[in-house]
């Protein structure tokens, strides 16, 4: 059925592609085979836990925008188990994931990186191209038989075949982080996606250009979970069959730009998905990220957050993989804090000048962003924090007062007055000292 | 070697490693109660009297005959027995608990907000403690840092507390594949710990577990069914484990003397705000 739905999506994309595809629905066959039941009832189960555990991310706003282009763009299909519907989850990693009922889910970290309204749509449509496929269903089954399988080979060799549980992965299910789809799974969804966005009036193009957005993920952050955005490795081929595919429509739709789509213009996700980046200790995707849009529309806030991430990337370089490569350190560095992280970068070679250069380009960003706006809060703050770990309490306290009067009524106000006690006992004693 | 792992049930567990057995557990607590305490948490000085009690975290694991399968759909039931019940223990120890609820986060985005970047924070943390590291609470290794002390500012309490539970229960198949020897038979039961974070440093000041119901061997295991059935009374037997060494309100322990030298820790008292900005500028020179 899968090689089925592909090959008419090409061969309708040499013909009259939007006329044909105003009746899609049919293409969509209704699941016969499969053992939809237990998964849909995980689905379910999910979803109350996301909404019990708060993990979904209630905003009306960006909800109306999201529900909007879904609507455009999720096909009929004739199941009646699957229900579309699209939910945000507050997270800077570049991901989106499905479930077999029609849930949708998007990250604020992909919205945030996402230009236009074209693009979301393409995402929208690759997702709900694996539901109404059924490919859940399919990568189930597919993987209980190889799950029972090993089970089986396991029990003949009197092994174990069970794995402990671990930590860090229960903010979705083991099914949902792990429902991998096949690579050409994931083509297929990829070229559905095509087809669907022809239909709703959206350019194709818009496809390719959301998958190189999302593909700029420096520090790996949409590895884990390994969801259908998955690998960089497996979205660069998806990109590159995507843009054969694209070049070979008709060029009424393959040759306009996504220029033409509504920019989403989220300015709030983006601002949102810069602080995450930094708080879920990913400054170097943050300075990464930062950067494009300096590009683009250099403004106070940008230079500040710039300011930021590389007072947090401290001895740290941009690219950790290349560190990763370090067998030694790989190992152990599961098991240590970010301090820790932090001691060991900057008794590595060139750790004490990467912590020259990120405090340099930290205190650059700040005086830039001053420069843009000279009341902006935050700058204050960053040149606060830089100078108080730097012992220069003279311009710590400074900044520090400055940032207070500026913004009053900030949530970290106790912690910056904490530091200024700190920084009236130093410079007392340098006063006493001077005497 | 064993004398110097401090809970008997961390020496439980590192044995039964030693012995090549295989636990199913990633948590520390691997065998009985478990706990670890920063010297001033031990000491009183940074004892909280005012804890706010988030609601647990957990995972779910039903061990079948050839494959194991994360549950979903128990553990919202499970994890509101487990609150009820840490929070009537931790309370009997003379703390006052404010226990946090689903529904409360639920209507508040804030607080939503603020939990889930606190928890995730912990969870980064709490990682490295599973890496068999939890000797480090006491040198006070960890810390939530600035997402916790906002949290617990926020809820108005000295210390917020993160539970976090396993259980892991047999299916029926499972127990006869391990009858037959046919499959090793594997830890199952509940884990839970929970761990302290002080609105003060923002630190993981301390942290209490225990183990529920674990068996191992042959037939061994705990059916998963009968635990969710049972689930309050077993909710109940693994709150009283797990609070069982976390110390009154008000009693003093002795501080351990550590290996190494612990963090040097500055408190400063409450901020006299005015005062301090008030000072400053006198000290900065009206910069």
């Amino acid at each position: 059925m899968r090689i089925a739905i592909v090959v008419s999506i090409i061969v309708l994309s040499l013909g009259s592609f939007q006329e044909v595809w105003s009746e899609q629905a049919s293409l969509y066959e209704p699941l016969i085979d499969g053992s939809k039941d237990p998964l849909i009832k995980v689905a379910k189960e999910q979803e109350e836990q996301f909404v019990r555990r708060g993990i979904r991310f209630n905003d009306p706003e960006l909800q109306e925008i999201v529900t909007r282009v879904a609507q455009a763009v999720v096909p009929v299909v004739a199941d009646s188990f699957i229900n579309f519907r699209v939910y945000l989850i507050r997270d800077p990693s570049p991901i989106a994931f499905s479930l077999a009922d029609g849930q949708i889910y998007l990250h604020t970290g992909l919205l945030a990186r996402l230009e236009n309204e074209a693009q979301l749509a393409a995402v929208l449509a690759h997702e709900a191209h694996h539901v109404a496929a059924h490919h859940h269903i399919q990568a189930n089954d597919r993987r209980h038989d190889i799950g029972t399988a090993a089970g089986i080979g396991a029990v003949l060799l009197n092994r174990n075949a069970s794995e402990g549980t671990h930590w860090g992965e229960d903010k979705y299910d083991e099914r949902v982080v792990r429902s991998v789809f096949s690579e050409e799974m994931e083509f297929e969804a990829d070229t559905g996606s095509v087809a669907l966005l022809v239909r709703a009036g959206f350019q194709p193009v818009a496809a390719v250009h959301a998958l190189a957005r999302l593909r700029q993920d420096p520090e790996l952050t949409a590895v884990d979970p390994d969801t259908s955005f998955n690998t960089l490795e497996s979205m660069r081929k998806r990109q590159g069959r995507l843009q054969e595919l694209v070049g070979s429509l008709p060029q009424a739709h393959a040759g306009a730009t996504a220029a033409d789509a509504r920019p989403l213009q989220l300015r709030r996700v983006i601002e949102m998905t810069i602080d995450d980046y930094i708080r879920l200790d990913r400054p170097g995707t943050a300075v990464e990220f930062v950067d494009t849009l300096l590009a683009v529309q250099p403004d106070a806030f940008l230079y500040a957050a710039k300011g930021d991430s590389h007072l947090a990337m401290g001895p740290r370089p941009i690219h950790e993989d290349q560190m990763f490569k370090m067998k030694v350190f790989y190992k152990k560095r599961e098991q240590m804090t970010r301090d820790e992280i932090a001691q060991k970068y900057l008794e590595m070679e060139g750790g004490p000048e990467r912590l020259a250069y990120n405090l340099d380009s930290a205190a650059k960003a700040y005086e830039l962003a001053l420069q843009f706006d000279e009341e902006n809060a935050r700058a204050y703050r960053g040149l606060g924090n830089m100078y108080y770990e730097q012992k220069d309490y003279r311009q710590a306290g400074r900044n520090y007062v400055k940032y207070l009067k500026l913004s009053p009524d900030t949530i970290d106000r106790s912690f910056v007055l904490e530091n200024l006690q700190h920084i009236k006992s130093e410079l007392t004693k340098q006063k006493e000292a001077e005497k | 070697m064993i004398r110097q792992i401090r809970s008997s049930g961390w020496a439980a567990g590192a044995i039964l490693m030693l012995l090549g057995g295989q636990p199913a557990f990633a948590g520390v607590c691997l065998w009985g109660e478990c706990s670890e305490m920063t010297n001033e948490f031990r000491t009183m000085e940074l004892r909280p009297k005012t804890i706010a009690l988030l609601p647990a975290r957990s995972t779910l694991t039903q061990d079948g005959a050839f494959n194991s399968e994360s549950k979903v759909g128990e553990t919202a039931g499970l994890e509101d027995a487990l609150g009820k019940s840490l929070h009537k223990e931790i309370s009997s120890q003379g703390y006052t608990v404010r226990r946090v609820t689903f529904d409360e986060m639920g209507k508040d985005p804030q607080l939503s907000a603020l939990m889930n970047a606190a928890n995730a924070r912990y969870d980064e943390e709490y990682a490295t403690i599973v890496a068999f590291k939890v000797k480090g609470v006491r040198y006070r290794r960890y810390s939530v840092g600035e997402e916790g002390r906002k949290l617990a500012k926020y809820l108005g309490v000295d210390a917020v507390a993160f539970p976090r539970m396993q259980v892991v229960g047999s299916s029926t198949g499972s127990k006869w594949m391990a009858g037959l020897g046919m499959s090793e038979g594997r830890q199952g039961g509940i884990n839970m710990e929970f761990g302290l974070v002080h609105a003060r440093t923002g630190d993981i000041e301390a942290l209490f577990g225990g183990v529920s119901k674990s068996s191992t061997g042959p037939m061994g295991g705990v059916s998963f069914k009968k635990i969710i059935k049972k689930g309050d009374k077993y909710m109940q037997d693994i709150a009283e484990t797990s609070v069982r060494k976390l110390p009154k309100v008000d009693e003093q322990l002795k501080p351990e003397k550590l290996d190494e030298e612990a963090t040097k820790l500055v408190l400063y008292d409450e901020v006299d705000e005015e005062a301090v900005l008030d000072d400053l500028d006198d000290l900065l020179g009206g910069e």
